[in-house]
């Protein structure tokens, strides 16, 4: 593998050698095929994790790439499991798939990079259990949110080879995200409201139409996972982080890597908080003695 | 509709059998409550929903165009009650307008008041059940294992809260539609306190397993990541014994964390 210029690069830069697809001077080669190296003409290496620009064996560029067939597919594929995700948390199922658990861990999958889908996902999971979704109560779309920091994060990192920094800025891209989603949601719950007054307006009601204006609110409510979803996607992990952190000194990477920690706090600080107003408040102390002699000893 | 509803119980005092939910009908009830929070909306939150779940019944107890249409005017009136339990109610429903339908009851008053006497308990429980209790619990349990066992945590996690969730609305449904009006005695906060306490040790005890195997991890990231983590569960818990937004303690925790690695690293 020495000796295949595209294998050794990838290897340098943390990106899948098996992921890359190369473009030579207008032809398309395959990874595993090439074996020769010329350094006299500049060199674009295109994957969908992103792009190497090459003249005289120096990378002088990692960036964003037009959008490829694979990026294409990769952006759908998300985008479909983000509709799914909006639908799980309120519309319909609630059988949790779309926790951020679950969620980033599919999302790893999807996308190739399963452990930071689901350290992602970890990370996330408990953040927003204070918020429930109680009667016309505003919460934040944390679901949503950890499903496009999973896919953010897992881009960003596969095109800038730099994990840390990317999970990182992909967790706060979640967290602007969930409130970008709540919002969404309330629009969405007033949009269900005047479909409401439609079928009351109709003279003659029947269960077709029923049937109609009800699966009418769960579509708006796939398509506004989706399209949440894909334009999150597309604008941070395919165009802003990986400029961003291109731009950013790798010395940096350190000073944000405690972030993920802090998150996780958070989240356990708001599990904590729920049972520490139980009447069991004192149990919380037990597990975490017991916890401490399993781990510790 | 009066004369309908007469010419109708004639039949039945002639001799026809009179229509009654089957079991399939039952059967698609339950699948729709999968739905049932599909149309959310202000001014009748899940009303819309509730109709679609309770359609099944208008399609098999009444034929007529009209009869249909005031079925779906009373069930598509406001309602709200959690996702989970509303089966409970929709069982019931189907119990009463299949009493009213062989009865002949002449005022459907009565579903209606039941209908709205039902969303505090069913609300009630739901959410104390579920939201603030199993799901918290299997939240924390999925995390602790996922910083101990990996990914087998996942499939444990689902198994673990859908195997209470699905119980409760399928048992919802049959209860409902075995007992009618008198479903009412099983929503007590008071009969389900066992359930609530049961929950409540288990989440106290995952709780206190979950923080440690998560201060583990971040012990084991550096001295950085473990101060950083321990900072952030005070902050939580400072902002949310305050009423503050999670986002915003995590933007502090977060400003916290970047400035202890900046501090750390120099």
């Amino acid at each position: 593998m020495a000796c295949n210029p595209v294998s050794a690069i990838a290897a340098k830069y943390s990106i899948a050698p098996t992921k890359m697809q190369g473009v030579f001077l207008g032809n398309s080669f395959d990874c595993e095929g090439w074996t020769t190296w010329d350094t006299e003409v500049p060199t674009l290496v295109v994957g969908h994790q992103g792009f190497l620009l090459l003249i005289n064996k120096e990378i002088i560029k990692i960036g964003p790439i037009k959008f490829g067939a694979k990026m294409l597919v990769d952006l759908a594929v998300i985008s479909l499991w983000g509709g799914l995700v909006a639908l799980d948390t309120t519309a319909a199922f609630q059988v949790l798939i779309s926790h951020p658990l679950v969620s980033g861990a599919v999302i790893g999958l999807l996308l190739g990079n399963f452990p930071m889908g689901f350290a992602i996902g970890v990370i996330l999971e408990l953040i927003w259990l204070s918020e429930f979704p109680v009667g016309a109560a505003p919460f934040s779309e944390g679901n949503i949110g950890a499903a496009v920091a999973a896919a953010v994060g897992i881009i960003a990192a596969g095109r800038t080879g730099r994990p840390e920094i990317s999970l990182s800025l992909a967790l706060l891209v979640g967290v602007l995200i969930s409130m970008i989603g709540g919002h969404l949601v309330v629009l969405l719950r007033k949009i269900n409201g005047r479909l409401y007054e439609n079928i009351l307006d109709n003279k003659k009601l029947t269960i077709n139409m029923v049937e109609r204006y009800h699966f009418s609110g769960i579509a708006l409510a796939f398509l506004s996972g989706m399209l949440l979803t894909a334009v999150s996607v597309a604008f941070f992990g395919f165009l802003l982080l990986p400029a961003i952190i291109a731009y950013l000194p790798k010395s940096i990477d350190k000073f944000l890597a405690p972030v993920s920690a802090a998150f996780l706090g958070i989240g356990c600080g708001v599990l904590f908080y729920l049972f520490l107003s139980r009447k069991n408040w004192w149990l919380i102390i037990v597990g975490a003695a017991s916890g401490t002699v399993l781990y510790f000893s | 509709m009066e004369e309908q509803r007469e010419s109708a119980s004639q039949t039945s005092e002639e001799g026809y059998t009179t229509r009654r939910i089957k079991r399939s009908d039952l059967i698609r009830m339950l699948l729709r409550c999968f739905l049932v929070q599909g149309s959310w909306n202000f001014k009748s939150m899940i009303g819309l929903g509730f109709c679609y779940c309770a359609a099944p019944i208008a399609k098999r107890l009444f034929t007529s165009r009209e009869d249909q249409d005031s079925f779906l005017r009373r069930h598509l009136e406001f309602f709200n009650a959690h996702p989970y339990f509303a089966s409970w109610c929709l069982g019931a429903v189907a119990k009463l307008e299949e009493d009213a339908e062989r009865k002949n009851w002449i005022d459907f008053r009565p579903i209606s008041v039941f209908k709205e006497r039902l969303i505090g308990p069913l609300g009630v429980i739901g959410d104390r059940l579920f939201w603030s209790g199993i799901k918290p619990a299997v939240a924390g349990v999925g995390v602790w294992l996922a910083l101990s066992i990996n990914w087998i945590a996942l499939p444990i996690f689902l198994i673990l809260y859908n195997v209470p969730h699905f119980y409760i609305r399928a048992k919802g449904l049959r209860l409902g539609y075995r007992k009618g009006f008198d479903i009412i005695s099983d929503l007590s906060v008071r009969r389900h306190e066992s359930w609530f306490s049961t929950v409540e040790i288990i989440g106290s005890l995952v709780a206190g397993l979950c923080i440690s195997s998560s201060v583990h991890w971040a012990h084991r990231q550096g001295s950085v990541f473990a101060i950083s983590f321990l900072l952030s569960v005070a902050i939580a818990v400072i902002f949310l014994h305050y009423k503050k937004s999670v986002n915003l303690a995590l933007l502090v925790a977060t400003a916290a964390a970047i400035a202890l690695g900046i501090a750390w690293q120099q």
